[in-house]
């Protein structure tokens, strides 16, 4: 019987995605000894299609449950947010911990408040379990939030921390940048008046999202409780700071606007539900006209609209694509909301409203998030976008094809 | 030699079992091990290619034939008329048509692009090699890449257990 020379084996093999390198594990001894080689694995993680780069395998998007006891500690469970099919669990951690936003393979995980300025923040992988603790930045007055990006071009992973000093006169405004891995030192550095000061980053907005290089962290106006009106953009390669301004009415008197960013094929897309207005718009910018426009509105297009039954009083909600079955979904309580984008051609009738292609309950695990000031025991769960699974360590270093900076 | 033109040097390929074929050194150079024996000047006369049977060997030169770049006079013509994007929608409709071959042969096949490093020929083999993966249970996978399932039944629950989170 002809077969495959294992040199011949191993290079195809390295051409899978992340998944089917897991699932070839199971094949045979020869497969699994050549899928586990530590070699292998390391420049697995790293390579061109696993990453996030152009033509590179979809970003999924992850639900992470987290379930608190009180006074004793965390555990996350990650699974799959259309399937609920458990991918990973991340234990023993204090409850203050929340995650923040993926990172290819990687999440993201920090303790959210001011109290927790001096806590360390962990880079987890979900899927291994492996986890790396990095210390804050030092001086930190006021922690405002953490994110995690991955620059495509410069092939680095870096960590941001936003954060506060409130002085006599304005307050003043601070971006501290960590370079993961080989070349970065592990040492924070700081960029000064990084944000507009009148923008005030949310604590409980914790949505962050990573397009093609990029973060866009929400901003709200100062004085304006969970109501963003525009984003912050960091370039992740060259650190460079921009403000998106949102298509959300700027009026004076505005209602809680709830807005979630995410990743829709590439593109940056925005799920807007105003309180009261039993309607869901999603918006989306593409990535060429995100200019630094301070206070006009560039690029939005409007390109679905749907009527949501939004009758509880700010009920838990999360909006992402699924890019296997090609479906917008949207979470609102315990319902699951989904539109076949593919199928329905991928412009909605203008001025109309969409029908969703399905309602679904949410699995039970998936549909209790309700706090309860009488359980000592709390469950909730987010969605998170631009997740690729990778079998990298966070405490190998990080960047190992990087071409200039080494 | 009807293909013998002014400009177009040709090289003799040799197969093990004897058979001769004559390409341009265009063609031949889309193999980059054969690229680099006649840069070193290796290749003053026929070059032998070991291991590669007359049969494969045909199909790996009407794959070269097909995919090397259309430059020169003749090659200049044919682009100024055919649009890039539809060139490159022909060559995927014939590259599909190219690989639909039976499972030895394209183990030969990859075989053989891999020895003689020829990028395009070695992509598309193996993507379908992927494909299977990526597309069928454990037990096609081995069927399909003749690969025999050696764990014990123990063995096998401890390891899919591992990996659960890739099944879907």
């Amino acid at each position: 019987m002809e077969s495959i020379a294992e040199e011949t084996l191993r290079d195809i093999l390295f051409r899978l995605p992340t998944r089917d390198v897991a699932r070839g594990r199971c094949v045979s001894w020869q497969w699994r000894r050549i899928l586990t080689n530590p070699s292998f694995v390391y420049l697995h993680s790293h390579a061109a299609h696993v990453v996030s780069t152009p033509g590179s395998t979809p970003a999924e998007a992850l639900a992470v449950l987290e379930i608190r006891v009180r006074g004793i500690g965390l555990d996350m469970v990650v699974l799959n947010p259309t399937t609920a099919k458990v991918m990973g669990r991340i234990t023993d951690l204090a409850p203050a911990y929340s995650p923040v936003n993926a990172c290819n393979g990687y999440l993201l995980l920090a303790a959210l408040g001011g109290k927790y300025k001096d806590w360390p923040v962990f880079v987890s992988n979900p899927v291994t379990g492996g986890t790396l603790k990095i210390p804050p930045p030092p001086n930190i007055d006021l922690l405002v939030k953490y994110a995690m990006g991955f620059s495509p071009s410069s092939h680095q992973y870096k960590l941001f921390c936003l954060s506060y000093r409130w002085g006599a006169e304005s307050p003043q405004s601070y971006l501290d940048v960590l370079t993961l891995g080989v070349g970065g030192g592990n040492r924070w550095r700081r960029h000064r008046r990084t944000f507009p000061n009148h923008a005030v980053p949310d604590f409980f907005l914790p949505l962050t999202v990573l397009i093609d290089g990029k973060l866009y962290v929400l901003m709200e106006r100062q004085g304006h409780y969970r109501t963003p009106d525009r984003m912050l953009v960091i370039d992740v390669a060259t650190e460079a700071r921009r403000t998106l301004r949102l298509p959300v009415d700027s009026g004076v008197l505005l209602p809680t606007a709830h807005v979630q960013p995410f990743e829709l094929c590439g593109e940056l897309c925005i799920a807007v539900r105003v309180a009261g207005q039993q309607k869901l718009t999603f918006w989306v910018v593409p990535p060429k006209d995100h200019r630094d426009d301070g206070e006009r509105l560039h690029g939005w297009e409007l390109r679905y609209t749907f009527h949501v039954n939004d009758d509880s009083n700010d009920p838990p909600s999360g909006a992402w694509f699924d890019d296997g079955d090609g479906m917008l979904c949207y979470r609102l309580g315990d319902i699951l909301h989904q539109y076949k984008i593919k199928a329905n051609g991928n412009r909605a009738i203008a001025g109309g409203f969409s029908e969703w292609d399905h309602r679904i309950q949410l699995p039970a695990t998936l549909a209790q998030s309700e706090f309860d000031w009488k359980k000592t025991e709390e469950n909730r769960w987010n969605v998170y976008s631009g997740y690729r699974p990778s079998f990298s360590h966070p405490e190998l270093p990080l960047t190992p094809f990087c071409p200039r900076r080494c | 030699m009807a293909t013998r033109e002014a400009g177009k040097k040709m090289i003799m390929l040799k197969s093990p079992d004897g058979m001769e074929f004559e390409v341009e050194e265009a063609v031949a150079m889309e193999s980059q091990t054969i690229r680099k024996m006649i840069e070193d000047d290796c290749a003053d006369t026929a070059i032998l290619i070991p291991n590669i049977n007359s049969k494969i060997l045909s199909r790996v030169i009407e794959y070269c034939n097909k995919h090397v770049p259309t430059t020169g006079a003749t090659g200049a013509a044919a682009s100024d008329t055919v649009a890039p994007a539809a060139l490159a929608e022909d060559l995927k409709i014939w590259d599909a048509e190219f690989i639909k071959v039976n499972r030895a042969t394209r183990f030969n096949l990859i075989q053989a692009a891999s020895y003689l490093n020829i990028k395009g020929l070695l992509d598309l083999t193996s993507q379908t090699t992927i494909d299977t993966i990526s597309d069928n249970s454990l037990e096609e996978i081995r069927s399909f890449l003749s690969t025999k399932n050696d764990y014990l039944p123990e063995e096998e629950q401890t390891i899919r257990r591992e990996n659960q989170w890739a099944f879907q």
